[in-house]
């Protein structure tokens, strides 16, 4: 199977109404660049579904605490955009999960090509959170296109009923649409907002696609919450919190990631 | 005059291919609010009637074009001008955008502002007038700077703010900025983010030239009034670049005005030593916006150094990149050391203290006078007073005395409390 496939595959097999799927993530570079390679292993040996590794930037501006210290930890390891593109390709290679890249702008930017490279290394999509599509000249959103590489839309809970319109519109070959839980960066919390189902129901009425919902995700209690409101929870601040704590960050990370992603 | 079109943001908030709306979705809607209500507000006579007030009878507008008639003639060239933002209430032209930026807040009904500082100028201005205007105020400071400008931090505080030093990266302004930016994504709702400077996504860069303007209007008035000639050069220091705008903006149709923005050199050339932007810059997107950036070969933005808080900045404004693209704008470079020196100068030939960010225009007018015949005319925009960087020229500047005082008084100071 051609790693392009691997995202449909993975989204065909959801269904609303069930236990959600499960979406992770690992900064690489955190807590090296060898061990964020083996936890993303990890992770698919252990039931997530689809992974995002984050390419460490110095001004992660959508980031809380937890993955901005990550980041910043990740970058005095060393770890280059370059390494990055190598890891993906090393684990698009050994594992079948579905990879995506997170990062900021300025990276992509910088890195000439990049959406043709991010594909070839075996990347099934992009999340950049500083760039919105119908706000910029940028050739990025073409780039990506031509390269059949999915940039992923992303909500909040304050995106009108118009923009929600504009950004279905202006991404029809989106696999998902990322639902960001609140108004907020990311990071551990330990509730999820009250309004979650009426805005992840209006974000149903604006796309064909599954819902993902990120922001907050900590705990089992908190998936069980998104059934039936959304189809894949991301869960990212508390591994990061989960890796920065243990002794033995790879069992963990595996008993953590089996918790959350069966019923 | 009439503003062409030529060095107006286009309809996504480009000035050429610079500045843009690079943000988040979750702030996509408070931008577009801002945007609505600022070209709302500008129609509306009864805010120009407010502002107009704001800045007559709280800012002190018009601040004063005082001919530095001894420096004229000690360097012996052009004749030297200082438009003395210093003397605007809050010692800078930061009141400008604040005063005009608190009645958008009003405007929108926002209780609560959030704002960056790098200097402290901006905050306390912003502090200012949050106490006036009965808001909310929370003021993101990198903590390095808020120890060097610890007087502003003081002041903050007893006008009420919150004062949060930002311990992440190089502890500056960029960092108070990304710090600032992360609590108005948060509080969005009700907060609005009170961005100190020509930058940031679109609106912004643009809301904060159209309030410091009154710069160059005025400089282009008084000038005319007191010698019926336009200024041949205009000077300012760059870090965003908000008082360079605000003294630029008026001539840039001008074509027989040259403009000289000035950046941080720092401590000298070598990369990481400085905050010069166009010396080693490249372009990129960070904060919200498109423009020359310091940054490594992969994109990490780079730590800078300046003696100046308030230059000590990675980024530039979009419509500098873009002025200094189409050629409209020379940008050079004063050091740490240069600074000091002109401070000194100044205050010992004209009686006037200069802030350090300031001083860096100052350079370049003293390097610049003796060049020239005695008919030219510069003019300098004093963007603020000197007095917030007592501690840093008490350093710098002065004899052992100052040293002894402080140590003196520390040990009262703890004595005191016991």
């Amino acid at each position: 199977m051609t790693t392009k496939s691997r995202l449909a595959k993975a989204l065909s097999t959801i269904k609303t109404g069930d236990y959600p799927a499960l979406m992770t993530h690992v900064v690489l570079g955190y807590p090296s660049l060898e061990k964020s390679i083996e936890l993303v292993q990890v992770m698919a040996e252990n039931g997530a579904s689809i992974i995002e590794l984050q390419i460490p930037f110095s001004d992660p501006m959508a980031d809380g605490p937890s993955i901005m210290g990550a980041c910043e930890h990740a970058l005095s390891e060393g770890v280059t955009p370059s390494d990055c593109l190598e890891a993906m390709a090393k684990l698009s290679s050994k594992i079948e999960t579905p990879l995506l890249f997170m990062s900021y702008y300025n990276l992509v930017l910088n890195q000439k090509g990049f959406a043709k490279a991010a594909s070839d290394t075996g990347c099934e999509g992009l999340i950049v959170p500083d760039i919105t599509p119908g706000e910029s000249k940028d050739s990025f959103f073409t780039e990506c296109d031509s390269e059949n590489l999915p940039v992923i839309p992303l909500v909040s809970p304050i995106t009108s009923e118009t923009r929600l319109k504009q950004i279905a519109n202006n991404s029809t070959s989106a696999p998902f649409v990322y639902c960001v839980s609140t108004t907020g960066t990311t990071g551990a919390r330990d509730k999820l907002p009250e309004e979650l189902p009426a805005y992840l129901n209006r974000v149903k009425e604006n796309f064909s696609v599954p819902r993902a919902l990120g922001f907050g995700i900590s705990e089992k209690k908190h998936i069980e919450q998104l059934q039936g409101n959304a189809e894949i929870a991301i869960v990212g601040s508390a591994v990061i919190n989960l890796i920065k704590e243990s002794s033995n960050p790879n069992t963990e990370v595996a008993n953590f990631i089996q918790k959350l992603s069966k019923k | 005059m009439a503003e062409s079109k030529k060095y107006q943001p286009d309809q996504y908030g480009y000035y050429g291919e610079y500045g843009g709306r690079y943000a988040p979705e979750v702030l996509i809607p408070a931008l577009e609010e801002l945007e609505e209500c600022f070209e709302s507000a500008k129609k509306d006579p009864e805010f120009i009637k407010e502002l107009k007030e704001a800045q007559k009878n709280y800012i002190g507008r018009p601040t004063p074009l005082c001919y530095l008639e001894n420096l004229s003639d000690k360097l012996g060239g052009a004749k030297i001008y200082l438009k003395n933002e210093g003397l605007a209430h809050t010692g800078a032209h930061k009141i400008n955008h604040c005063v005009g930026q608190i009645l958008l807040a009003k405007r929108m009904g926002k209780k609560r502002i959030v704002a960056e500082t790098g200097a402290g100028q901006h905050g306390l201005a912003t502090s200012s007038v949050c106490a006036r205007y009965g808001m909310d105020c929370h003021v993101y400071m990198g903590a390095r700077d808020a120890d060097r400008q610890r007087p502003n931090v003081f002041w903050m505080e007893t006008l009420g703010a919150e004062v949060i030093p930002v311990h992440h990266g190089g502890k500056r302004l960029k960092d108070a900025v990304n710090a600032a930016l992360k609590d108005w994504i948060t509080n969005v709702r009700d907060s609005h983010y009170l961005l100190g400077s020509c930058l940031g996504p679109h609106p912004f860069p643009e809301i904060n030239r159209y309030f410091q303007k009154v710069v160059g209007e005025e400089i282009k008035s008084q000038l005319v009034e007191q010698q019926r000639t336009l200024p041949d050069y205009v000077i300012a220091c760059v870090g965003g670049g908000s008082n360079a705008i605000g003294a630029f903006n008026e001539f840039l149709e001008e074509e027989s005005v040259q403009l000289i923005g000035v950046e941080a050199g720092g401590q000298g050339p070598e990369v990481g030593q400085h905050a010069a932007r166009f010396q080693g810059g490249r372009v990129g997107v960070v904060e919200g916006y498109k423009s020359y950036w310091l940054q490594d070969e992969h994109g990490q933005v780079q730590d800078t150094v300046s003696i100046s808080a308030g230059l000590d900045y990675a980024g530039i404004g979009p419509l500098h990149a873009f002025l200094h693209d189409q050629g409209r704008v020379k940008y050079t470079s004063a050091t740490d050391k240069e600074v000091l020196e002109a401070v000194k100068t100044l205050a010992e030939n004209e009686g006037i203290l200069s802030a350090l960010e300031s001083a860096h225009g100052l350079v370049e007018a003293i390097r610049l006078a003796p060049t020239l015949s005695k008919d030219k005319t510069i003019v300098v925009n004093l963007s603020g007073r000197g007095e917030k960087d007592l501690f840093i020229f008490g350093r710098h500047l002065s004899s052992s005395s100052f040293r002894e005082f402080i140590e003196r008084y520390a040990e009262e100071f703890k004595e005191s409390d016991n």
